[in-house]
C-alpha cells in the first residue's frame, strides 16, 4: 500500500505548505505599508500597487517551489518514513519560506535607503573644445 | 480512462486561471505606473495598458498550451498528480520571476520620476 501513503503524504504536504505561504505573506505585506509609503515619499497610490504587485509575486514564487518540490521520490515502507519524509519536506520548505521573507525585508530596506539618498547631481554636459 | 487528457485538461484549466488572476491584478495596479510614465495622456495610457494585457495573456496560455506536448505518459492517478505539480510548478516559477523582473523596472523607472 505504498501508493496510499504516498497520496497521505501529499494530502497533508500540500495544505500545510499552502498555509504557511499565505500566512507568511499576510504578515510580511501587512507591515510593508509603511516602507513602501517611505520609500515612494508618501505617495499612496504607487505604493498600495507596488506592495500588492510583490505581494502577489511573493504568492507565485512560493507556491511554485512548494509544488516543485512536492514529488516524494523515496520508497515509503512505513508510516514511520512517511513521517520522516513530510518532516523534511515540511521543513525545507520552511527553511526556503524564512530565507524569502529575508531577502524580501533587504529589498524593503534598500529601497528605503536609496529613497533617502540626496539625487546624484547631474553630470556635467560634454563640453566641446577647439572648434 | 486516458490520465493524460483528463491531466490536460486539468492543467489547462488550473493555468488559466491563476494567468487571468494574476493579470487582472497587474492590470489594475499597472495603470497608476503607465499614468505616471506618460503624464496628461489618461486615456492613452489606459489604451496602452489594456494592450500590454491581451498581449501578456496571448504570450503566456500560449506557451502553456506549447508545453503539453512534453508530457510523459501517464499511467496511474499518483503519476497524475506528480507530474500535475511539476508542470505547474515551472510555469508559476516563469510567471513569477518575470513579475518580480517587471516590478524591479517599474520602480527604478518611477524612482527616477520622483526625485
Amino acid at each position: 500500500m505504498e501508493t496510499t501513503k504516498i497520496l497521505i503524504g501529499y494530502a497533508i504536504y500540500l495544505p500545510v505548505a499552502l498555509f504557511l505561504t499565505f500566512y507568511v505573506s499576510k504578515t510580511l505585506f501587512k507591515n510593508s505599508k509603511i516602507y513602501m509609503l517611505d520609500i515612494f515619499k508618501g505617495r499612496e497610490e504607487i505604493a498600495n500597487a507596488t506592495n500588492k504587485l510583490f505581494e502577489t509575486g511573493f504568492y507565485l514564487l512560493n507556491i511554485g517551489f512548494a509544488l516543485l518540490i512536492m514529488k516524494i521520490t523515496t520508497t515509503l515502507s512505513s508510516y514511520q518514513h512517511l513521517v520522516e519524509a513530510l518532516g523534511t519536506k515540511i521543513g525545507g520548505f520552511s527553511i526556503y519560506l524564512g530565507l524569502m521573507l529575508f531577502i524580501n525585508l533587504y529589498l524593503f530596506f534598500r529601497g528605503k535607503r536609496k529613497a533617502n539618498q540626496p539625487p546624484k547631481p547631474a553630470p556635467f554636459p560634454p563640453t566641446y573644445v577647439g572648434q | 480512462m486516458n490520465y493524460n487528457i483528463l491531466g490536460y485538461s486539468i492543467f489547462i484549466s488550473i493555468i488559466v486561471f491563476i494567468i487571468v488572476v494574476v493579470g487582472k491584478i497587474c492590470y489594475r495596479n499597472g495603470n497608476i505606473f503607465v499614468a505616471a510614465l506618460i503624464p496628461d495622456h489618461l486615456e492613452l495610457c489606459q489604451q496602452i495598458n489594456q494592450s500590454l494585457l491581451v498581449s501578456y495573456y496571448l504570450v503566456n496560455i500560449g506557451y502553456c498550451a506549447m508545453t503539453l506536448i512534453g508530457w510523459e505518459t501517464i499511467t496511474s492517478p499518483l503519476q497524475l498528480l506528480e507530474v500535475l505539480a511539476l508542470k505547474l510548478a515551472i510555469i508559476i516559477c516563469i510567471l513569477s520571476v518575470l513579475h518580480y523582473i517587471n516590478i524591479f523596472l517599474l520602480t527604478n523607472t518611477i524612482h527616477k520620476l520622483i526625485k
